[in-house]
């Protein structure tokens, strides 16, 4: 059985269709990559999975749970996580209290023991943060640990974000435009991050990006989105000389 | 300015304990001696607040008295004492557990407290005002200042606790069993304010930010309104008959362990997700954060901390009517906590404390206080943007990485 | 039906006060994404200096024969420079250099407001002063339902008002920067528009319609005093929200909407409750619709 299965999912904003009879089945261990012009919906369909938008029509079952109309904070608590396209972090916040908060389902002291700061509560306190930490040094944010989250530097700062999402422990992550403002040298680190994190996290990936450069690289399969449909799908081969994909992205050529 | 800058580095080098002792020896020498050498001086009785409002009062003639008195019994009991204690004050609690020398200093400041103020009418009213509005003050902030929302109604939780409090000691106990029933009905007070508090909390799943501060707003005037039209319990006349049960160690005890509990809630996990909720919702959500336990949990137990404030409240005036409960006493509590610093429990505890000294020691400016106050107010945000402690914490609340999670002022 | 049309024109000279203050809220909100709390007690200043000035004009006109209508638009004008120049100092001095700081400007507001009541009670005294009456007062009777020259006055007065800001705002420049402020704040002063200035136009503005709100209500309810900023005020600004706060049809509705209830409820339950009443239909108001009526929903983009 598939981890993720998406069936028919179709939303609307309004009278506008975002998302169009959208399906996919996710294996676990899998790379997946969803590339499409600006405004195809590719970010909305992440929001639809992770129950931020309900969505008009459709089924999405993870792990066999159906995952319709639950919280955001439930789905998350399954096991997907997601980064963002703009980076969300809490910017008043220390790196370290970044990637704390995300251990949020992890709690298991009561609030009694909260209030009083007495018996797992303490525990608890220490193992996130030391787990958060382990978390930053892997993607080498570690010295950044106590800094504000808004004075990092834009590449650190999405980094960051990654290592918050795993902290979550999720068995997928959705990346939204991971590689967004890096150069050519920073993409290959991600790449190879990604890689070590599936291994490393044994973790699905499904991730949205505009730089061909990373998704061609690492992507077992694509799917390629244009105005809320899917119009390819497949091996990077097939997609790359898909005569529909050359049109969303470049135009129709005047003959 | 020189001398100005090494006078202060010179004090602030003596740490906070050997002020304390200092405190606790000018305290001392005030009650045995205080008496006299005020009659010694011509003037009438110890002076309540360090003579401060007397020398309003009665003109600059008493100032020089004043003066005198201030600095024999406070100014240099306490540098001396400090400065000998300074050496060895701090291998006293360094010696000591950390929870266990937390308490030590609990117990030394209600020690202070009691002694300087215990055993004078005034004080005791001012001291256990201080309390009250400490409470006030930092469950506020927990909501305004934590959570990042704009909530005006505070004053109503506080009337919903001062009211079923009162009706708890008046109609429901015997007056002998006062004593007793004075922490029932103080958490009864405090339970139905958190109950209140749910009025605020489930429109908050769905609207943030200026939308909710009406909302607050609204539930602030209708439990008012509301209690106006209850004849039983006195409508607008108000409800009196209850008796004096507040006092210093009630009030010293409530503000120490509202502060405590409030600590604890914002350094624990569950507490960095309020944090969270105010800096982006729905990452905080997608990052597995229940919001809305999270904001029922923090509305509910900032309005349960008004409602233990409102009982301690009634039992000091001995007379609550629902116009004491209005949007100038919310407005009072905004004042405090922005004053003090946004999301820091230092802050509260100073913006609460300084508040409250500052309304009893301008009382007879009468209506240029409220002149005055404002313009204070504006002075200070302009220098400190966030408050005067905005986002940062004494060391000894919170150990300095934890302050640091709240971000420092920006400024 | 008679009683129906009596209360009905209550409802609109109610609701014309409230509009003209709650133009100010949302004009200012809009401009800076501020609710200035001190706007209702900016309505009590134009209250009082409207006071003064009528009480000096009509000294006046006992010895200098003045028309009726000067002496009435010489207390409005009087009323308005003042309190915008109270406001302006306030803007200045408070609000600006703080602006960067929302919460913080929030609490000012607040503070100034307090500021505002005290320093009246300071200079005049613990007043409840009575406005004197600038028209004399007729009531007409019109197929049964009587309407005195004041509600008339009053309504006519809002309305031209109303419609004079209208038309600054569509259709002059400055009302056209002042609309653009409140989308993209950015932006404006890359188009060679003063950020400050329009800031301090759009609380002139404001501050005129406060005024003229005060003076207003001086004729309607002739008992003037520092506090009576504090209802009016908090009232007018749950209209401005309800009608959907930063717009400034929202604030004429949200102002007309809430002297509807207020008058409808005042009839309908007994007049203690009328407040209590009030404030219910408005909370149900905002969760049925968070953003106001006219409010512009703003989408998140996540």
């Amino acid at each position: 059985m598939a981890l993720l299965q998406i069936n028919g999912l179709t939303h609307y904003f309004g009278g506008l269709r975002a998302v169009h009879d959208f399906s996919l089945d996710l294996n676990e261990g899998e790379l997946i990559g969803l590339i499409g012009p600006n405004g195809a919906g590719k970010t909305t369909v992440f929001n639809l999975i992770t129950g931020i938008y309900r969505p008009t029509e459709g089924a999405i079952q993870f792990n066999g749970h159906n995952l319709i109309g639950l919280q955001p904070h439930q789905i998350a608590a399954k096991g997907i996580c997601r980064t963002f396209q703009t980076i969300r972090l809490f910017s008043n916040v220390s790196v370290l209290d970044n990637v704390r908060i995300a251990f949020y389902s992890q709690i298991r002291s009561s609030l009694l023991e909260t209030l009083l700061r007495a018996g797992r509560t303490l525990e608890e306190d220490r193992t996130f943060a030391q787990e958060a930490m382990r978390l930053l040094e892997i993607f080498n944010v570690g010295r950044y640990a106590h800094e504000l989250a808004r004075n990092l530097p834009y590449g650190e700062q999405r980094r960051v974000e990654i290592a918050r999402a795993l902290a979550t422990k999720p068995r997928l992550l959705l990346l939204d435009e991971p590689a967004a403002g890096m150069n050519p040298g920073e993409i290959d680190h991600l790449m190879d991050l990604i890689y070590y994190i599936r291994d490393e996290f044994q973790l699905t990936i499904f991730l949205i990006e505009h730089q061909m450069r990373l998704v061609m690289r690492i992507c077992e399969r694509i799917k390629v989105m244009d105005f809320g449909k899917t119009i390819a799908e497949g091996a990077c081969d097939e997609v790359r000389t898909n005569p529909k994909v050359l049109k969303a992205y470049l135009g129709e050529e005047v003959a | 300015m020189l001398q100005i800058q090494k006078l202060r580095s010179h004090l602030a080098a003596i740490p906070a304990l050997a002020y304390l002792l200092g405190f606790l020896v000018a305290s001392t020498i005030e009650l045995l001696v205080g008496d006299l050498l005020a009659s010694l001086l011509g003037l009438r009785g110890i002076p309540s607040l360090f003579g401060i409002t007397l020398v309003q009062q009665y003109g600059l003639i008493l100032l020089p008295a004043v003066i005198v008195y201030d600095l024999t019994i406070y100014v240099l009991p306490i540098y001396i004492v400090a400065r000998l204690a300074a050496p060895w004050a701090p291998k006293l609690t360094n010696k000591m557990p950390k929870r266990l020398s937390m308490l030590f200093y609990v117990l030394l400041v209600f020690l202070v407290v009691q002694l300087w103020g215990g055993f004078h009418e005034y004080r005791i009213l001012v001291l256990s005002l201080m309390g009250i509005n400490i409470i006030l003050a930092v469950s506020l902030n927990l909501v305004n200042g934590y959570m990042g929302e704009f909530s005006v109604g505070h004053a109503g939780f506080m009337g919903v606790g001062a009211y079923i409090a009162s009706i708890i000691t008046v109609w429901v106990f015997p007056r002998s069993l006062g004593h007793l029933a004075f922490p029932l009905a103080l958490l009864a007070g405090g339970a139905g304010a958190a109950v209140a508090g749910l009025l605020v909390a489930i429109p908050s799943f769905k609207i943030r930010g200026d939308y909710l501060a009406i909302i607050t707003l609204a539930v602030n005037y209708i439990i008012k309104n509301g209690i106006e039209n209850i004849e039983r319990i006195g409508g607008s006349r108000g409800f009196m008959g209850m008796a004096k049960l507040t006092n210093v160690p009630w009030a010293f005890l409530w503000a120490t362990l509202s502060l405590w509990l409030i600590r604890n809630f914002v350094l624990s996990p569950r507490g960095r997700a309020v944090v969270a909720i105010r800096e982006d919702e729905i990452a905080a959500e997608t990052m597995t954060v229940n919001t809305r336990y999270t904001k029922i949990l923090a509305f509910c137990t900032s309005s349960f901390f008004a409602g233990i404030a409102g009982g301690l409240f009634a039992h000091l005036i001995l007379y609550i009517n629902p116009s004491t409960f209005s949007l100038l006493k919310s407005t009072e509590v905004l004042v405090m906590v922005y004053l003090g610093g946004m999301a820091s429990i230092s802050g509260s505890l100073i913006g609460a404390a300084t508040f409250t000294f500052l309304l009893e020691v301008l009382r007879p400016l009468e209506e240029w206080k409220w002149v005055l106050i404002p313009m204070l107010l504006v002075a200070i945000l302009l220098r400190r943007h966030a408050g005067l402690m905005g986002f940062r914490e004494f060391s000894f609340l919170i150990p300095k990485e934890e302050a640091e999670s709240y971000g420092s002022a920006s400024d | 039906m008679v009683y129906f049309l009596q209360q009905f024109i209550n409802a609109v000279q109610l609701g014309s006060i409230y509009a003209l203050i709650a133009l100010g809220y949302s004009m200012v909100y809009g401009v800076l994404r501020f609710i200035n709390f001190a706007h209702g007690d900016i309505f009590m200043v134009g209250a009082l200096l409207a006071y003064f000035a009528a009480g000096f004009l009509i000294r006046l006109a006992s010895q200098v024969p003045i028309p009726a209508a000067l002496v009435f638009m010489g207390s409005m004008l009087f009323s308005m420079v003042g309190t915008t120049l109270i406001a302006l100092l306030i803007e200045k001095v408070a609000y600006r250099p703080l602006r960067q700081h929302r919460l913080s400007v929030v609490i000012t507001a607040l503070g100034m407001g307090v500021l505002l009541e005290h320093v009246a009670l300071v200079i005049v005294g613990p007043w409840r002063l009575s406005f004197p009456l600038l028209v004399t007062d007729h009531v007409y009777r019109v197929a049964g339902v009587s309407i005195s020259t004041i509600q008339l006055l009053i309504i006519f007065v809002s309305i031209l008002l109303m419609l004079i800001l209208e038309f600054f705002v569509q259709k002059t420049k400055q009302g056209m920067a002042m609309r653009a402020i409140s989308y993209d704040r950015e932006t404006l002063p890359l188009m060679g528009v003063s950020v400050n200035q329009i800031v301090s136009l759009t609380f002139a503005v404001a501050s005129c319609l406060a005024a003229a709100g005060g003076l207003l209500y001086g004729h309607a309810y002739p008992i003037v005093e520092p506090y009576m900023g504090i209802m009016v005020g908090w009232k007018s600004f749950i209209s401005a929200v309800v009608g959907g706060i930063g717009s400034i049809r929202g604030a004429m509705l949200g102002g007309f909407i809430l002297g509807f209830v207020e008058i409808g409820a005042g009839a309908v339950f007994p007049s203690r409750m009328r407040d209590l009443i009030s404030f219910v239909v408005l909370m149900s108001v905002l969760l049925v619709r968070p953003t106001g009526i006219f409010g512009v929903a703003r989408r998140q983009k996540v």
